[in-house]
């Protein structure tokens, strides 16, 4: 390994070690980066758990039952009735406009 | 799991010249264009504001549908547009303007070092997906998240195929979606901490 790969290896802070941790659910680590991780969650046990802890995440995920997809639609942002009365509203007027 | 194409396709969607009663538009897509304006604007005003000029701009321009791609697509194009102009008219980088929004704070000290401790997770990610009560915190924690953040998780872990998915898809650089999804990941674990794993429910 180069020298500043080994430097890293040895530096990683628990703030660059949840990014590759992260990173690891959605591509192929480098051997070095592999290497980092590896080690620094060897010596730090909130790290270990942080990196335990999103696996699950994508284990959840996976076995992710379809009531539980109704519900996160459910709790996701919403255009107000008022809201979506005042669009209606404005098209129609619109185009009653344009036919008028 | 479905296609990103089935996902454009909404049940039974207009096609010129039948493109129907534009008020049944925003019962049908309102939602899912005001989510991805959410997504792409800082402030939910504007990702009103944004949508309503939308809806108006497709009535206008409804003669020029091409009834090859799908109608979703197509208002997700109009209000791309309407974004754009948004952000040149108001002389804002976009990404500063979604930063700002994302006002849910450091996790980490100067040094890198974790600020908060996190709880162990006593039930297995099998045992969670079976409580409808635990996704239901899910979805409060994944609705309090920053827009942007919130989208980048449903459409890399939960695969919640809609229109969202197809306006996104072209959206961010991989390198953005990953710090989006760093952050999004951190800050849901951090809040299933607080509302799940630590109150002992």
């Amino acid at each position: 390994m180069k020298l500043q790969n080994i430097r890293m290896v040895v530096h990683l802070s628990c703030e660059e070690a949840s990014r590759l941790a992260s990173a690891a659910l959605d591509r192929d680590l480098s051997r070095s980066e592999r290497w980092g991780l590896r080690l620094h969650t060897l010596i730090c046990g909130s790290c270990r758990r942080m990196q335990r802890q999103l696996d699950a995440f994508r284990k959840l995920a996976t076995s992710m039952p379809d009531s539980a997809r109704q519900q996160i639609r459910d709790a996701m942002p919403h255009l107000s009735a008022d809201r979506k009365q005042q669009i209606k509203r404005l098209l129609a007027d619109t185009s009653r406009a344009d036919q008028g | 799991m479905r296609t990103v194409e089935e996902a454009m396709t909404v049940n039974s969607e207009p096609k010129v010249p039948q493109l129907g009663d534009p008020t049944r538009w925003v019962d049908r897509y309102g939602d899912a264009l005001l989510r991805f304006a959410l997504s792409r604007v800082g402030r939910p005003e504007v990702a009103e504001d944004l949508v309503q000029e939308t809806f108006l701009a497709a009535w206008k321009a409804r003669e020029s549908f091409d009834a090859r791609a799908s109608f979703g697509t197509w208002l997700c194009g109009i209000l791309r547009r309407k974004i754009a102009d948004h952000y040149r008219r108001s002389g804002r980088e976009p990404l500063v303007e979604l930063e700002a929004v994302d006002t849910e704070g450091s996790l980490f000290s100067k040094r890198g070092k974790w600020l908060e401790g996190a709880s162990r997770w006593k039930e297995t990610p099998e045992q969670l997906a079976e409580n409808s009560e635990f996704w239901g915190v899910l979805a409060g924690c994944l609705a309090s998240l920053p827009a942007h953040l919130a989208q980048a998780f449903q459409l890399r872990e939960l695969r919640m195929a809609s229109m969202e998915e197809v306006c996104a898809a072209t959206g961010i650089t991989p390198k953005n979606l990953s710090v989006r999804l760093h952050r999004a990941r951190l800050l849901l674990r951090r809040c299933l901490d607080q509302k799940w794993f630590r109150s002992g429910a």
